[in-house]
């Protein structure tokens, strides 16, 4: 340690020609460095650096330590107790030579920045074999899980197409458009009518309509997306409401409702897989007195119990 | 052909005169009869009135011989005391039987007949004596009610409303008042709206009257989302021809001879009842051409709304009856400038309306005698939640919560201490219980941090978690956002996203400034009232329920039990005597144990969905939810 000006002045002079800035931080970073016998980590470099310069923080040193670094000054050497160790590098043969890398004035000189400054772009996987494996497990899983959703979508799409089938009679399509003047202005209303015929807005219904009324399929599918009453795919035949209004809400309507999913397995908003329930939520029911309540077949059921649900259900057919 | 034509112009009322001879042959016919009133209102559905209606004119029927006076049973509208529902209440004597079912009808007709009572249907007060008339009883005695006026007629009968002294306000302005007078007089009485801002709709109408542009539209705006509020509904069902003369007297004042009702389509008995009425109304030559002889022509068609809390707002509502979705539009001009097709549109709320009647036929001074200074009147309530009294109120404005949620509420239900009181649905804040002697209305409601709103009261006790409360409405205020303009859109889903981080325990104390940020700025910047209100109810649970917001800040703690991730379920061993049926009730299979050994619940299982403490027997109540860092309850 008995030249330590004489390095300190080399470094400056390299960090200079780099073309980076002398900091008065990074300066007391670097005389920690040399001055220190061995290698420091980077808890016992703040802790050294910190006394001499108090602005500077973990976050410092960090960025001083990859710059210096990256700039082949600093080398990391060992990773004990999950912590890295870094020391200064005392061969400054080839890095002199080092080219400045950083924009020049007259403008980005894009060729230094093609990747080959001298530090590696890719690194190597220097993991155990067993976590190759574990990931082509997951991937087989997943095409797996991919698959049957796809299956599963596609069952989905035959219902519904199925259902769709069953309405070929545009006879109260028609009816429902000309009780309402064939006006566009008048057209929540006929939707409106539409779906209490059909219980939903099949795509081919809704085809038709637009080409009555003339006009364009996408605004009347802007309008059955916006109102919250629309239904695009096909109901149960019975519909479950569950009233999730304030007053059902402080006596605990979500109970109620995760016990109607529990017994029929779906969320609300779904329908059941042979179309017979679909569960819905409504803001309020105007029978607050009865609280939480269920609505079900136009009959009103106060807090039913999973015993009552399930009995209700079952005897529906 | 000729004949019909004559029945409907003898039908026609075209004179005061003829007014006047139509209620007098209606009282005539009722004269000396007895009349039992049923209520069938939406908020009595769930116990059949319908069924109890027919058993009661088959009771009737059976014991003809006996009847030596005349009986007429009305399906009344609701009648607003919906938690001791359903209920019949017997005229001239006012008697009024309470939870009434379909064994006691036999009862009530046969001791009916006789002109006897029957003591057990009576209304108990807490010394246990009986109280048979109907107006002594709490919840009704400090009511004042002028326009829930419908307990004794039937909502599909004009008649009924004739013999009440309904349209004879219609008379009266078409015959003998000029459309400026009418004006002045709703001006004069300062009726302000009653859909949640409280704009005074003297003023609008004016605005409306004098803005350019023919024809002129009239809306009556029964789109009502709030959850936990529902006095428009049950205003339109048991009486809709009040809102109708109100329509049609605005309509006169303002020279508009088009209107529309938006209903949302849910409404099916309001919808079905206002259809009625209208009908009803053209028969008699309330609408249509001419009316009453005065020139004056107006037609009024029913928009069903389909279901968008934002389509409530004016502008959006007027793009929803033009067929449009349904958003609103910044509002440079007002719509009582350029409304629906551009048009000047006044849009009053159902409320609104049906004090109209009352306004021109009592004069100003009688209505400004009701209420405070600041706001005259009255206002319907529908008073829910955690009080004794569920129902449907009418108060003067003036009155304090106190004497709402105790005298005509009743108090707490279970006597459970009282936490706050919720106004204004989600545009709303909640009133703590120090601010209780507020005397309710427009402006000291609004000083409080919440709003009147359409009317609903929701009470809160010590069970409710207010940070839960706040995420429920600004969850429901997120689904129902258009998403038209960024600070209500994103606004709301970030103040969610905080909400979930607190109500799973990971939340920090600088979120409570982060909400107060966001909340100030959806108050700024956004579009509609929507967004701009959503303040109130993050401001205002801030601001009375902070150590709440600590709570599940500090110690990861729910006090109420109600944030499932910060509560669990434990089996107290002591109390579980092993019957296992919380064992097959779980749907997780998270419970395990063996019979007559206590039971113990996999926490890591667990979803929290309260089966296990339905299934656990009352006596025992074994399954405890258990809250905080270390499991005590706080």
């Amino acid at each position: 340690m008995k030249n330590t000006k004489r390095d300190i002045e080399t470094y400056k002079q390299k960090i200079k020609k780099r073309g980076f800035r002398l900091t008065e931080t990074r300066m007391v970073i670097l005389d920690v460095l040399l001055k220190s016998s061995g290698e420091l980590d980077a808890e016992e470099l703040f802790l050294l650096s910190h006394k001499k310069h108090p602005k500077i923080g973990m976050a410092t040193i960090y960025r001083t330590l990859r710059l210096l670094e990256k700039e082949g000054l600093v080398v990391r050497v060992g990773f004990y107790n999950n912590k890295a160790k870094y020391r200064i590098e005392e061969s400054s043969g080839p890095l002199a030579e080092k080219p400045d890398i950083r924009p020049s004035k007259s403008g980005l000189d894009k060729k230094k920045f093609t990747g080959d400054a001298g530090y590696p772009l890719v690194t190597r996987y220097e993991g155990n074999l067993e976590d190759y494996k574990n990931v082509e497990r997951i991937n087989t899983i997943q095409n797996q899980l991919s698959q049957w959703l796809g299956e599963l979508s596609k069952i989905k799409r035959e219902k519904e197409l199925a259902l769709e089938d069953v309405i070929k009679d545009f006879g109260k399509v028609d009816k429902i458009v000309s009780y309402h003047e064939n006006q566009r202005s008048n057209l929540i209303q006929i939707l409106l009518d539409v779906q209490n015929e059909y219980r939903w807005l099949p795509k081919h219904v809704l085809l038709y309509v637009s080409s009555k009324l003339n006009i364009p399929l996408t605004d009347i599918y802007s309008i059955a997306s916006f109102y919250k009453s629309f239904n695009l795919e096909p109901r149960g035949k019975y519909t479950i409401v569950v009233c999730t209004g304030t007053a059902c809400h402080v006596r605990r309507s979500m109970y109620l409702l995760q016990r109607i999913a529990n017994v029929l397995g779906i969320k609300h908003g779904d329908t059941t897989g042979n179309y017979k329930f679909t569960l819905e939520t409504v803001n309020c029911l105007g029978c607050c007195a009865l609280g939480p309540v269920m609505v079900l077949n136009n009959k009103y059921y106060s807090n039913p119990s999973t015993k009552q649900l399930e009995k209700l259900f079952s005897d529906l057919d | 052909m000729e004949l019909k034509l004559v029945i409907e112009i003898k039908n026609k009322i075209n004179s005061v005169d003829k007014l006047k001879e139509k209620a007098h042959e209606v009282e005539e016919n009722y004269k000396d009869c007895i009349e039992i009133s049923l209520c069938s209102g939406t908020g009595c559905k769930a116990y059949l009135p319908q069924e109890l209606y027919r058993l009661m004119l088959e009771e009737l029927d059976k014991n003809k011989e006996k009847i030596n006076k005349k009986i007429v049973v009305h399906k009344t509208g609701c009648l607003g005391y919906c938690e001791k529902g359903p209920i019949i209440i017997i005229y001239p004597k006012e008697l009024c039987y309470l939870q009434v079912k379909s064994e006691d009808i036999p009862e009530i007709v046969e001791k009916t007949i006789k002109d006897e009572v029957v003591e057990r249907l009576f209304y108990k007060d807490d010394n246990g004596a009986l109280i048979p008339k109907v107006s002594d009883i709490p919840f009704y005695k400090y009511q004042n009610r002028i326009i829930l006026i419908n307990s004794r007629m039937d909502p599909r009968n004009i008649d009924d409303y004739i013999r009440l002294g309904g349209y004879q306000a219609l008379v009266k302005a078409l015959t003998a008042m000029t459309p400026d007078k009418v004006l002045d007089e709703v001006k004069k009485a300062n009726l302000r709206g009653r859909g949640g801002g409280g704009f005074p709709a003297g003023d609008k109408w004016e605005t409306t009257k004098n803005a350019a542009g023919e024809p002129k539209y009239v809306l009556v705006n029964a789109s009502e989302g709030n959850p936990g509020a529902f006095p428009n509904r049950l205003t339109i069902e048991g009486n809709p021809h009040s809102v109708l003369e109100g329509l049609i007297l605005a309509a006169y004042a303002i020279g508009s001879n088009q209107g529309y009702i938006y209903i949302k389509q849910e409404y099916s008995l309001a919808i079905e009842n206002i259809n009625i009425a209208i009908e009803q109304a053209r028969e008699y030559g309330f609408l249509g051409k001419n009316i009453l002889n005065s020139g004056f022509n107006f037609e009024v068609k029913v928009h069903k709304g389909a279901g968008a809390y934002v389509s409530g707002e004016s502008s959006a509502l007027n793009t929803a009856i033009e067929g449009k979705a349904g958003e609103p539009r910044l509002k440079y001009i007002h719509t009582a400038v350029s409304g629906l097709w551009g048009k000047p549109t006044n849009l009053n709320n159902v409320e609104t309306y049906a004090n109209v009647p009352q306004i021109i036929n009592n004069g100003a001074d009688w209505f400004m005698s009701i209420g405070t200074k600041g706001s005259a009147g009255t206002k319907i309530f529908s008073l829910v939640g955690k009080v004794k009294n569920t129902g449907l109120v009418e108060v003067p404005m003036g009155i304090t919560l106190r004497d709402i949620i105790y005298k005509i509420g009743g108090g707490i239900k279970d006597d459970k201490k009282f936490k706050a009181v919720q106004t204004g649905g989600p545009s709303g804040g909640v009133i703590p219980e120090h601010l209780l002697d507020l005397p309710v209305d427009f402006d000291e409601l609004t000083k409080a941090g919440s709003m009147m709103g359409s009317g609903g009261m929701v009470v809160m006790d010590e069970d409710d978690c207010m940070v839960n409360l706040a995420y429920y409405f600004i969850k429901f205020l997120s689904e129902e956002s258009c998403g038209k303009c960024v600070p209500c859109r994103e606004g709301l889903r970030q103040l969610i996203y905080v909400y979930e981080r607190i109500m799973e325990g990971k939340g920090k104390i600088e979120d409570l400034k982060l909400l107060e940020d966001l909340a100030l700025v959806l108050e700024g910047a956004s579009l509609c009232a929507l967004g701009s209100t959503a303040q109130n109810i993050v401001l205002t649970t801030l601001k009375y329920f902070r150590q709440e917001y600590e709570a599940h800040i500090y110690y990861h703690s729910c006090p109420a039990l109600v944030c499932k991730p910060l509560i669990n379920y434990e089996i107290n061993k002591e109390k579980c005597t092993g019957c296992m049926l919380c064992v097959k009730s779980c749907p997780v299979n998270a419970i395990s144990g063996e019979v007559k050994k206590p039971h113990i619940i996999d926490q890591n299982t667990c979803i929290k969905c309260d089966a296990c403490v339905e299934a656990c027997p009352e006596k025992f109540s074994a399954i405890e939810k258990k809250t905080g860092l270390l499991g005590v309850k706080l």
